[in-house]
């Protein structure tokens, strides 16, 4: 029961700061040297977020031309619940129906059987899910600016079985969440808090200039020279393979 | 001690500049005679013949184009495929179906990364066409083929500019350089190159060209 409130209290944290988001930049001002310090990798049964599954199939279809997607997965408490915040995005596929369903056959062997279906659905798979913790710290600010880090990985395979147009598609699915903080991640101490994918891009859902101008009146983070700033770039080193 | 060290170093390094051989260009008459330099337009800022700009716009569409054609063949390539992977009948063939899934998807992401190269170049030469600094390329290949002209790399290329109406006052001729801008002889810029004690800052490069009044007609 205690587990199960835990898992309600991160879901409404993520919610929250999904409806507090703004569209911003991430930290753009101050230049991080980011050194790692802790790794963690993990087996899950199935993906935390679908984000990367969305992502996946961005403008793959005309638009309204999917009914139902089918989300396969060995889904487990949290990966049912994290399709209710699909509607806080901007996708249109975001706000199709989607349903979880257990991984009882390929994706392709279910694809087959919802041919006849009247509302054919796009059905798609993820497996080989990992998610890996990892905690860098930013020698450029005399080692008291963190980033932690969460990323899952795993392989996507959608199908959609039309008889006129059938498509299929793997890809490596790839969703992180970056928070960078001050000392402590306390409310008052973090720079920035980003999310990845959306719409293909990163998007930052904190992103506290005040703080970080602050922080870099006094020394305490390295400024970032203007020529420095790649967007594309993440803003954390890779992660070991 | 130290003016006369100055003074022998300064003749040293003047020596082989004394020993330059001297031609003349008029750079004036090259540009009129040139196809590209003879269109320029004042008013629009622009060398009305240039092709630089558009011809390299319609070189990037036609890439573009046959992008478009390579991502509508591989379309056909990837639904053949999908029909494939739903027409198999084992794991195996499944998994044939997904390796060649990649490659296809592998292909298809490297031809819109190149398109999207190719689009943000040309979105870059359509706002140059609209600013001043887009007669650039013209006047680089301007300055490449006037650099062509002048085939003798070791000599001093004396420039024809055009003469201005304000005349040199004779009491002003105080130095070889003065005599020279009052009486245009070669022998003069000579011996100025020769006695002028700072010559490197002058003429830096053996093609760095020295002023001539255009009124000037040399003598054979």
């Amino acid at each position: 029961m205690h587990k199960l409130q835990h898992k309600f209290a991160v879901l409404i944290t993520l919610g929250w700061l999904l409806t507090c988001a703004c569209q911003a930049h991430a930290c753009s001002l101050a230049l991080h040297d980011w050194k790692r310090l802790f790794h963690l990798r993990l087996p899950l049964s199935a993906p935390l977020t679908p984000l990367a599954e969305l992502d996946a199939i961005l403008d793959k279809f005309p638009r309204n031309s999917l009914k139902k997607i089918l989300w396969v997965a060995n889904h487990n408490l949290f990966s049912s619940f994290s399709i209710a915040l699909l509607p806080l995005m901007p996708n249109w596929e975001a706000h199709l129906p989607w349903q979880t369903l257990p991984t009882t056959a390929s994706v392709v062997e279910l694809a087959k059987g919802s041919q006849d279906q009247s509302e054919m659905p796009l059905i798609i798979g993820a497996d080989q899910n990992q998610l890996q913790i990892a905690l860098f710290v930013d020698s450029n600010s005399s080692n008291r600016c963190f980033q932690l880090v969460l990323m899952q990985t795993s392989r996507i395979r959608s199908v959609y079985a039309s008889r006129r147009t059938p498509w299929a598609q793997e890809s490596r699915g790839m969703t992180w969440v970056s928070l960078v903080f001050y000392q402590l991640p306390l409310p008052g101490r973090i720079l920035s808090l980003a999310v990845f994918p959306v719409y293909q891009t990163r998007r930052a859902l904190i992103d506290n200039h005040e703080y970080a101008e602050q922080l870099l009146a006094e020394n305490l983070l390295a400024k970032r020279p203007e020529q420095i700033f790649d967007p594309y770039t993440f803003d954390f080193p890779d992660l070991p393979e | 001690m130290r003016k006369l060290i100055l003074c022998i170093l300064i003749l040293a390094g003047s020596h082989s500049l004394a020993a330059q051989s001297y031609r003349t260009v008029d750079l004036d008459a090259f540009i009129a005679q040139h196809p590209t330099g003879a269109s320029y337009d004042p008013i629009t800022r622009c060398f009305m013949s240039s092709t630089v700009i558009p011809d390299e716009i319609a070189s990037i569409s036609q890439k573009i184009m046959e992008i478009e054609q390579k991502l509508s063949d591989l379309a056909v390539l990837q639904r053949a495929n999908a029909e494939e992977l739903l027409e198999s009948s084992n794991s195996n063939a499944e998994a044939d179906g997904w390796q060649k899934n990649l490659a296809l998807a592998r292909q298809e992401r490297d031809l819109k990364s190149s398109k999207y190269n190719l689009l943000a170049r040309q979105q870059d030469l359509q706002q140059l066409t609209a600013r001043d600094s887009g007669i650039l390329p013209d006047i680089a290949n301007l300055v490449a083929d006037i650099r062509e002209s002048l085939n003798d790399p070791n000599a001093i290329y004396l420039n024809y500019l055009p003469a201005t109406e304000a005349q040199v006052h004779k009491n002003w001729l105080t130095s070889p350089l003065q005599i020279f801008l009052w009486s245009p002889h070669e022998r003069y810029i000579v011996e100025y190159i020769d006695h002028a004690y700072e010559i490197s800052q002058i003429f830096p490069n053996c093609r760095r060209p020295v002023v001539f009044q255009k009124s000037f007609e040399r003598k054979p």
